[in-house]
C-alpha cells in the first residue's frame, strides 16, 4: 500500500468570509445599539405600551427599590453651574478639578457634603459609596435642607439660562423624567412628585420598557 | 503571525529580492478576524438593544382655593381603583360613591383576558369603538398623523361626555410597578380621563375589612385623617 502523504505545513484556511461576517455583525451592532450609560444602581423599569423615544436634554431622577433618589442632568455645562450653585448654598468647597470631573459624570445619589469624596474616588470607591448612600437627601419637614429640591431648581434654572444664552444650539426645553424600579414603593416616588408639584412641574416622563400594544395587534 | 505571504507558496521568506511574485498576494486574515471579533464582543456587551421608552404623565395642577371652575364627576361615571400592594394579585375597585358596607367593594385580577382589562373594555366600550374606527381610518390613510394625534382628545373620542372617569388611589404598600400596570391598562383601554391620588382613610377602613390588613399599618404618610 502506498503511504499516505501527510502535508507538513498546517492547512491554510481562507478567512475572508469570516472577516466579512464578523464586520457585518460589528456594523450591525454599532448602528442599532446605543451605549449603556454607567449607572450607580440597576433599575428594572416597568413595561408600558408607550413607544415614544426618551427625549433629549433631560433631567433624570432615578428611584431604586430601596426608595433612594439619584439625580442626573445631561448637559455638562449646566451640571457644572448647578453644582457651583449647590456648593454655595450648602457651603461645600469644590476645586476646579472636581468641578470639571463632575461635569462629565453620570447619575449620582450622595449628598453635597459627600460629593467631593465621591468625585475624587475611583470606580470601586464610588461603588462602595453608591451601596452605602441613602440617596439625595429629601427633607419633608425642612424644605431648606431638601437637597433634591435645590438640585431640581438649579438644574431647571441653569438649563433655561443655557438655552437662552446659546440660541444657535436650538435646544429643546428641558424634559424631566422619572426612572423607578418595579418594586419601588410608590410612596417614595410620591415624595419626588410632591416636589415636582411644589415647583410646578405638571408634565413629565416616566421611563419604561416597551410592551406590545394589544390594540395595534388587533387592527393589523 | 503578522507576516504577509506573497506568491501563494510557503517560501515567502526565502524569495529572492526583486523577483515579482505571480498571482494575487495572500494576506493572512487571522489578526483581522481577531480584531473584528474583539470589536463585536465589545459592542455586544456595552450596548443595550431594547432602548428604554418614555411614557408621559400629566398631573393636574393643585386647585386654587377660590377656583370654582372644577368639574364634578357624576357618580355613575366614577370608578375608583384601590391599590394596596397587590396582595394575592388582586386589586379592588368600586363604582360611584364609597359604599358604607364593604360588600360593594369588588376585587378584580390583572389577568389580561378576564381581569381589569376586560372590565375597562366593557365600561369604556363606546370610546374604544370610536377609537378603533379612528385607528382604522388612520391605517387606511384617510386622516393624517396630526389629526390622529389631536382628535382622540376631543369630545367625539376619548372625552365623550358619558365616558367613565377612573380614579386610581394608591396605599402605603403599593409599588411603582402596580401603579404603572394599572395606568397602562387604562391606556390600553383608551381611557384618558383618569387621576392618580393617595388613598383616603374611609377607603382604607373599608378595604381593611375586605383584605384583613390593618389600615393603620398601611396608611401612606401625610394622609388626611
Amino acid at each position: 500500500m502506498p503511504k499516505i502523504k501527510v502535508p507538513r505545513s498546517s492547512p491554510s484556511l481562507d478567512m475572508t468570509p469570516m472577516v466579512d461576517l464578523a464586520f457585518l455583525l460589528v456594523t450591525f451592532f454599532m448602528l442599532t445599539a446605543t451605549m449603556r450609560t454607567p449607572e450607580p444602581v440597576t433599575v428594572d423599569t416597568p413595561s408600558s405600551i408607550d413607544a415614544k423615544e426618551v427625549p433629549k436634554n433631560t433631567m433624570l431622577i432615578t428611584i431604586d427599590t430601596l426608595g433612594r433618589v439619584f439625580y442626573n442632568i445631561e448637559n455638562p455645562t449646566v451640571r457644572r453651574i448647578a453644582l457651583e450653585n449647590m456648593a454655595k448654598r450648602f457651603e461645600v468647597k469644590f476645586t476646579e478639578e472636581q468641578l470639571v470631573k463632575f461635569s462629565n459624570m453620570q447619575s449620582f445619589g450622595v449628598s453635597v457634603k459627600e460629593l467631593p469624596a465621591y468625585i475624587d474616588g475611583d470606580a470601586s470607591k464610588r461603588k462602595v459609596m453608591d451601596a452605602a448612600t441613602k440617596g439625595i437627601p429629601i427633607d419633608t419637614a425642612d424644605q431648606d435642607k431638601s437637597e433634591l429640591r435645590f438640585w431640581i431648581y438649579n438644574g431647571r434654572l441653569e438649563a433655561k439660562r443655557f438655552s437662552d444664552e446659546n440660541p444657535k444650539l436650538q435646544l429643546k426645553p428641558l424634559r424631566i423624567a422619572i426612572k423607578a424600579d418595579n418594586k419601588s414603593a410608590y410612596k417614595k416616588i410620591d415624595f419626588v412628585l410632591d416636589e415636582f408639584k411644589r415647583q410646578e412641574i405638571f408634565n413629565f416622563n416616566l421611563i419604561t420598557n416597551l410592551e406590545a400594544n394589544p390594540n395595534e395587534k388587533k387592527s393589523k | 503571525m503578522a507576516e504577509v505571504n506573497t506568491g501563494g507558496g510557503g517560501g515567502g521568506k526565502h524569495q529572492k529580492k526583486g523577483r515579482k511574485s505571480s498571482g494575487t498576494p495572500r494576506v493572512d486574515m487571522t489578526p483581522m478576524v481577531d480584531l473584528a471579533f474583539l470589536l463585536l464582543t465589545f459592542f455586544v456587551l456595552t450596548s443595550q438593544l431594547n432602548k428604554p421608552k418614555a411614557s408621559e404623565l400629566i398631573v393636574p395642577k393643585p386647585l386654587e382655593k377660590n377656583d370654582t371652575n372644577t368639574t364634578k364627576i357624576p357618580d355613575e361615571l366614577a370608578v375608583t381603583i384601590l391599590l394596596d400592594g397587590n396582595k394575592g394579585k388582586k386589586i379592588y375597585y368600586y363604582e360611584g360613591k364609597l359604599p358604607t358596607e364593604s360588600g360593594k367593594i369588588l376585587d378584580i385580577t390583572m389577568d389580561p383576558k378576564k381581569g381589569l382589562r376586560r372590565y375597562i373594555l366593557e365600561r369604556n366600550r363606546k370610546v374604544i369603538a370610536a377609537m378603533n374606527d379612528l385607528r382604522n381610518q388612520f391605517q387606511a390613510g384617510k386622516i393624517d398623523s396630526l389629526a390622529y394625534d389631536t382628535l382622540p382628545r376631543t369630545k367625539k373620542y376619548k372625552n365623550q361626555d358619558d365616558a367613565p372617569f377612573f380614579i386610581v388611589k394608591w396605599g402605603g404598600d403599593a409599588t411603582y410597578g402596580d401603579v404603572i400596570d394599572v395606568i397602562d391598562e387604562l391606556k390600553i383601554g383608551d381611557v384618558s380621563r383618569y387621576a392618580l391620588t393617595k388613598i383616603s382613610q374611609p377607603e382604607y377602613e373599608v378595604l381593611s375589612v375586605r383584605t384583613g390588613i390593618k389600615y393603620k399599618d398601611m396608611l401612606p404618610p401625610g394622609t388626611n385623617q
